[in-house]
């Protein structure tokens, strides 16, 4: 049994944090295991990131299951640096194939003919008013949300995705970068076209929009 | 507003949305907001955006993505031949460290080789009436003593002899252009021509030029192939280790 054989068993047995590294490691020597204590921490963002990208429950979760599978079997090319970076890029890239494969066959899911929007997988508990939230301003919260949503699905692929690992995600310019393998001013020059969409989108809405961007319009 | 320019405001709202504009960037920016009230609105709805987005739910996973238990590895090809990745490694670095040193062997015993003094001259005959002569390159110990031409019983004798047995070589300078017109080569004898030693008196004398051999000649192609070779497994190996270290 090799030093991090052992200190994995340790850790299972104490179910003390382990370093990644060394479940990395211990994957890449074909250990399934370890492979699955990376994906059990991991699954939530990956899966969320393919959710936002592919604007539904079933594309993501089977963008993820490919994902997974797909980093397992090169995991061994991994050469070090932050293994969540890798991760998303693992996942942009499944998005897009994704994307393009259903821009070459359209078709409609069964599960999302059920679901209105978005919201339908998501977490109940974020579309529960406050206690300083009264339901009015609750419901226009909603509807904003989930016109941008349906925004953010009518954007082009690049730009998708830089919005979602920037403004969904709350990731850096340098991150979204890194993970789509593009340069600073290509990934700021996309982002501010997303941006750009999204914000004619709303202000051709602009009863979405809550009260004090209503009076703005009305007085312009 | 033209497309380009409308694109660089794009990037300045949303680069300033983001508060990555610098100083003088800044300071240019604001001053055009002061100038357009209606950039306002823009950002303000850019920074609803940007808040809305961030808020948006987490989605709730449909379930869990581990692989299962009997999931087989896919080993690569180096892990299937050597097992251990770190094993692999060792075993790169040994590879390299013995094709260097035959990539030594090869190379010095080829230059070695090539060092050696040329036992072999070559030999060049010139041949008299032809117009274009071809050289002949050969060894020393392959080449015929010399070419023999056959003369005629009756014809004049060419070299040695005085006058008064018929031969030529003796006589005036004056009788040999008339008497042998096609005998004698047209073509300028070459200065470092030797008469070959066992041609006899009546024969024309064929002009033998020595040349030495360039040493590329006596390299093996042997010894330099082994050397390439023995290069290019060190290389690659060497690149494998490397990169199986980092």
């Amino acid at each position: 049994m090799t030093t991090s054989q052992v200190a994995l068993a340790a850790s299972n047995a104490k179910l003390i944090p382990v370093d990644e590294n060394l479940l990395i490691t211990e994957a890449q020597k074909g250990d399934v295991e370890s492979f699955n204590r990376l994906v059990t921490a991991h699954q939530a963002q990956v899966y969320n990131v393919a959710y936002r990208i592919m604007g539904d429950g079933a594309s993501a979760a089977d963008v993820t299951q490919d994902v997974f599978i797909s980093v397992y079997k090169n995991i061994r090319s991994f050469r070090g640096g932050s293994f969540k970076h890798w991760l998303l890029r693992s996942t942009t890239n499944q998005c897009y194939d994704a994307l393009r494969y259903a821009k070459r066959r359209p078709a409609t899911s069964l599960e999302g003919l059920g679901a209105e929007d978005d919201e339908g997988d998501g977490d109940y508990d974020a579309f529960v008013a406050g206690d300083d939230e009264n339901p009015h301003a609750f419901a226009e919260r909603a509807e904003l949300r989930h016109a941008i949503v349906l925004a953010m699905n009518d954007l082009p692929a690049d730009q998708r995705i830089a919005f979602v690992l920037s403004d969904v995600q709350g990731m850096t310019y340098e991150e979204v970068a890194e993970i789509t393998s593009a340069n600073l001013g290509t990934v700021k020059s996309r982002l501010s076209r997303a941006r750009a969409r999204l914000r004619e989108r709303l202000l051709e809405q602009r009863e979405l929009l809550p009260g004090q961007y209503r009076q703005t319009s009305m007085g312009a | 507003m033209n497309e380009q320019a409308n694109e660089t405001l794009n990037e300045q709202i949303s680069a300033y949305v983001d508060g990555a504009l610098s100083g003088r960037e800044l300071a240019s920016f604001e001053e055009l907001l002061a100038a357009n009230p209606e950039l306002v609105e823009k950002i303000e709805i850019t920074r609803l955006l940007r808040q809305t987005a961030r808020a948006l739910p987490a989605a709730r996973l449909p379930r869990s993505f581990t692989l299962p238990p009997n999931t087989k590895p896919t080993l690569s090809f180096w892990q299937r031949l050597f097992g251990d990745a770190a094993q692999a490694q060792k075993i790169m670095r040994f590879g390299s460290a013995i094709a260097t040193a035959l990539f030594v062997f090869f190379a010095g015993m080829g230059l070695l080789n090539a060092s050696a003094p040329p036992a072999r001259v070559a030999l060049v005959e010139a041949t008299p009436t032809s117009t274009s002569p071809a050289p002949m390159v050969m060894s020393a110990m392959e080449a015929p003593a010399a070419k023999v031409i056959p003369i005629p019983r009756d014809a004049p004798l060419l070299g040695g002899g005085g006058p008064d047995i018929g031969g030529l070589g003796g006589g005036p300078p004056g009788n040999l252009g008339e008497q042998i017109p096609d005998v004698v080569p047209t073509n300028p004898p070459l200065p470092t021509a030797i008469p070959s030693p066992t041609a006899t008196p009546t024969a024309t004398p064929t002009p033998v030029v020595s040349v030495p051999v360039p040493h590329t000649a006596s390299l093996s192609w042997a010894w330099v192939a082994g050397a390439f070779a023995s290069l290019v497994a060190a290389v690659v190996l060497g690149v494998l280790g490397w990169r199986r270290q980092r």
